[in-house]
């Protein structure tokens, strides 16, 4: 027997799910609107933060997209970094990442559909039979996993939030993220900001390595962290409100400009307008990354999330699933590899007529994704973003003794329950 | 009208979901000049999206808002003729309708389209219930006086103030509201916005023909300032009519903001008191579908151009206190 699972949207949450699909033994097609793969990873690269490296250490012991972690590591530029609340930190190389994820995928068989935007699901009693691309083009298969993230589209950046900035989505360029699920006819669900605004600004920019002042450079490429003291009359602490990142909504962060060596200058801001930026001592000539314009504001995200058990199936529609930033308020890429390669082998296993499965709460990734779906059935929650690496779900993770670095009790912990492996093993 | 008069009109659809919307598709974008059928973006009225690249990708598809039945949770009689009612409300509709202006589409349940009347959004609450006061007037409204547990309601909408923008970013200046009637619904949330901009407030709200004044409890709470009370009250009832008392209050204080939410009578007395000061005015146009179609909402601009009233946000000024219309002039947008 066999199936065919689709991927929409080639992010980390999309790359996962596919790789565990493939794993399960399904047909994998995955369809991206750009021409890259890794959505929001492209901009990102922080990974083994805080709670994120239990969470990471349980993906590669699981198997599937959790490969995916070890792809990572292998892309890191620095290793065990500490910045304001954050612990032993991987950075992976922005510019290199996309290439090496691109090749595991191939290597694995998966059917890669870069440049092809979904805009139309055919649905047929509570399935969908067929997606349709921009060109017009059908595709059918027997099981879906909707992986389109929330970022924009550009009438959410202008709606609410300071208008399209030319972040990785490239909209312009590329058109806007659809919804499968809304395409399938669900009602989404929105983050609320602290303002009372639906969704939230991305919290961290991008700057040109080379116009920072020597000294600022030099530090990052040392040790990939550099703070920099932000003159008293430009601190602005209200700006912290509206940031998607509540681990990143302390003081700390509202008195220093926080970069980060991703290959980029990582900017742990969610804007800054230049003039403002170039008064800071060290970025006298900063500028902003090609083409985006992070003077100006971020991308709106969190306004997209489809309602989904625990299996991330979506609910009302038989034969979808749901993973990464789609899945509930997760922010990360750990969080989206998590996710993702769960919605995907249980995707596989759907197709393949096989009970679905849930992760057990006593593991990082079981009680993230159970959490942020209880979460969801709250008014409060969708206060709150949810991550491995601070706020709420990290204290609560500490709070169950599910935080540690030892690989040891790790292991142990998944050797118990039979997860070894249990997400990288093809499905008879 | 110049472009950049021009540029001031702006769509309420143009950044959501429901654009494009049948304009686009029949060539009348009010935004995009080559939808228009003209051969350059030159005169694009640019709203933060190309509605060109929305309108091509969408192929014909548009998302309309559709009636849904909601539940009546409570409806109580709160004077002569006057209503207040208490729906369920969508919980992602709040976002929109707790704007100024924000409003819904309502009929009762099973009745045709052409029953249906739009109501402004007088309170939205967390618990997701939103409630409206409306009056008995002719024919529609009676029906939902008597009409029961459920309504076929559209929504959201949000351009039932023109020149509602205009509230968004004015820091601590001495505003003017004025209410009359059923125009009272719009004051949370005008007073609201303001307050949240650290504005100094003077309220006029006058009763009108059944005496009701309902809005100005409500709005006690909404000041969250330590500092005294920013919103002063000058003249919480009247049985005349509004021109005199508010052309003293116009006088006497040099309001930097002017905001009028009542009838087009009210409008022009407004904007005959005004002098440049920005202003926003309560959108009276005689609303059915709200999409766009029907165009029982038309408002003709001087230089000709038709607009849908229930789709754009229009300066006010560019509506009423033309010279030369008559000053007892009591009617429908002034055109
Ligand atoms: C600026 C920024 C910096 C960040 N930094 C970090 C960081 O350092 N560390 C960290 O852990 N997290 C970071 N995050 C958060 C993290 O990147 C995201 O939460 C995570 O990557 C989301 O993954 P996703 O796969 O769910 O969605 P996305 O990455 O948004 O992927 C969705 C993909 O779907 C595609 N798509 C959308 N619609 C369609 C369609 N209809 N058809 C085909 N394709 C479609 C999109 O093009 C996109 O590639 C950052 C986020 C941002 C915005
Ligand atoms: C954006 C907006 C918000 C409104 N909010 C409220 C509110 O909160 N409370 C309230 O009592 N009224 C409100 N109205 C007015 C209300 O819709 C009308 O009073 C109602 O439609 C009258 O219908 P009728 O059949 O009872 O009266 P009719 O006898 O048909 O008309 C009475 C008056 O209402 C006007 N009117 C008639 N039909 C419409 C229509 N379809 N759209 C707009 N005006 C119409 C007429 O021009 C006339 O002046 C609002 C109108 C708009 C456009
Ligand atoms: S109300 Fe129908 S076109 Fe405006």
């Amino acid at each position: 027997m066999t199936t065919r699972v689709a991927v929409v949207g080639g992010g980390w949450a999309g790359c996962a799910a596919a790789l565990s699909a493939a794993a399960a033994g399904a047909e994998v097609h995955l369809f991206e609107k750009t021409d890259m793969l890794l959505g929001a990873g492209l901009v990102g690269g922080i990974m083994r933060n805080n709670g994120r490296f239990t969470a990471a250490e349980e993906g590669l012991l699981l198997g599937g997209g959790g490969e995916l972690f070890a792809v990572c590591d292998q892309a890191s530029r620095h290793q065990d970094v500490a910045f304001p609340g954050h612990q032993h930190a991987s950075l992976y190389d922005v510019s290199r990442i996309e290439p090496l994820v691109r090749d595991r995928m191939k290597d694995r068989a998966i059917n890669l559909h870069l440049q092809t935007r979904i805009v139309f699901a055919e649905v047929h009693q509570n399935s969908i039979e067929s997606i349709h691309c921009e060109s017009g083009q059908q595709f059918a298969a027997d099981v879906y996993v909707d992986a389109t993230g929330t970022s924009g589209p550009m009438g959410n950046c202008h709606r609410y939030g300071n208008g399209c900035v030319m972040c990785i989505q490239r909209c312009p360029a590329f058109g806007p993220r659809v919804s499968l699920t809304a395409l399938a006819g669900v009602e989404e669900r929105t983050a609320v900001k602290g303002s009372d605004a639906p969704g939230a600004m991305s919290g961290s920019g991008k700057l040109h390595v080379d116009s920072l002042s020597e000294k600022v450079r030099t530090q990052l490429q040392q040790t990939g962290v550099a703070l920099v003291p932000v003159p008293e009359e430009l601190i602005n602490e209200s700006k912290l409100a509206a940031k998607a990142c509540q681990q990143y909504a302390t003081s700390e962060y509202a008195s220093n400009l926080v970069l980060l060596d991703t290959g980029h200058a990582k900017l742990m801001a969610p804007y800054m307008p230049l003039d403002q930026l170039r008064e800071v001592p060290g970025l006298e000539h900063a500028r902003y990354e090609d083409p985006y314009a992070g003077g100006r504001g971020n991308s709106i995200r969190f306004t997209a999330i489809a309602p989904r058990d625990n299996h991330l199936k979506v609910a009302e529609v038989e034969n979808l699933f749901c993973a990464g930033e789609k899945a509930g308020i997760y922010v990360g890429h750990t969080e989206a590899i998590c996710t993702g390669m769960l919605a995907g082998h249980n995707a596989a296993r759907l197709g393949l007529k096989q009970k679905l499965i849930k992760l057990p709460r006593n593991t990082a990734v079981g009680e993230l994704i159970a959490y942020g779906g209880q979460q969801m059935k709250t008014k409060e929650g969708y206060r709150n973003s949810y991550t491995f690496a601070g706020s709420v779900f990290f204290d609560r993770m500490k709070d169950l003794g599910l935080y540690t670095t030892d690989r040891q009790v790790i292991e142990k912990r998944l050797k118990q329950q039979d997860l070894i492996g249990l997400l990288g093993s093809e499905l008879r | 009208m110049s472009l950049s008069q021009r540029y001031l009109i702006r769509c309420q659809d143009a950044d959501t979901r429901w654009c494009p919307c049948v304009l686009a598709d029949s060539g009348s974008c009010p935004v995009c000049p080559v939808i228009r059928g003209e051969d350059s973006c030159e005169r694009c009225l640019w709203q933060g999206v190309c509605i060109y690249e929305k309108h091509l990708s969408a192929g014909g598809r548009m998302e309309k808002r559709l009636f849904r039945p909601l539940q009546v949770l409570r409806k109580a009689e709160i004077g002569p003729d006057v209503y207040r009612v208490v729906l369920t409300m969508p919980s992602e509709w709040r976002f929109e309708l707790n704007r100024p202006g924000g409003f819904i589409i309502v009929k009762p349940s099973g009745a045709d389209h052409y029953s249906a009347a739009p109501m402004a959004i007088y309170q939205s609450s967390e618990d997701e219930t939103m409630s409206l006061v409306f009056e008995v007037k002719g024919p529609k409204t009676k029906k939902l006086a008597q009409s029961g547990a459920v309504w076929d309601v559209k929504g959201p909408f949000c351009s039932g103030l023109w020149g509602a923008r205009r509230l968004q970013t004015p820091q601590n200046l001495r505003c003017l509201v004025v209410a009359a009637g059923t125009g009272q619904s719009l004051l949370p949330a005008v007073v609201r916005q303001l307050l949240k901009m650290d504005n100094d407030l003077h309220l006029v709200v006058e009763a009108k023909n059944n005496g009701m004044v309902y809005a100005v409890e409500d709005l006690a709470g909404l000041d969250r300032r330590d500092s005294a009370l920013s919103m002063q009250l000058l003249m919480p009832r009247s049985d005349k009519p509004a021109g005199s008392p508010l052309a003293d209050a116009v006088r006497e204080h040099c309001y930097d903001v002017l905001v009028s939410l009542g009838s087009d009578y009210l409008h022009e007395q407004v904007a005959r008191l005004r002098d440049d000061q920005p202003w926003a005015a309560s959108n009276n146009s005689v609303m059915v579908c709200g999409e766009g179609i029907c165009g029982s909402c038309g408002v003709v601009l001087d230089n000709g151009e038709h607009l849908r009233g229930c789709k754009v946000d229009i300066p006010p000024e560019f509506v009423f206190g033309s010279p030369g219309v008559d000053s007892e002039f009591e009617g429908g947008p002034v055109l």
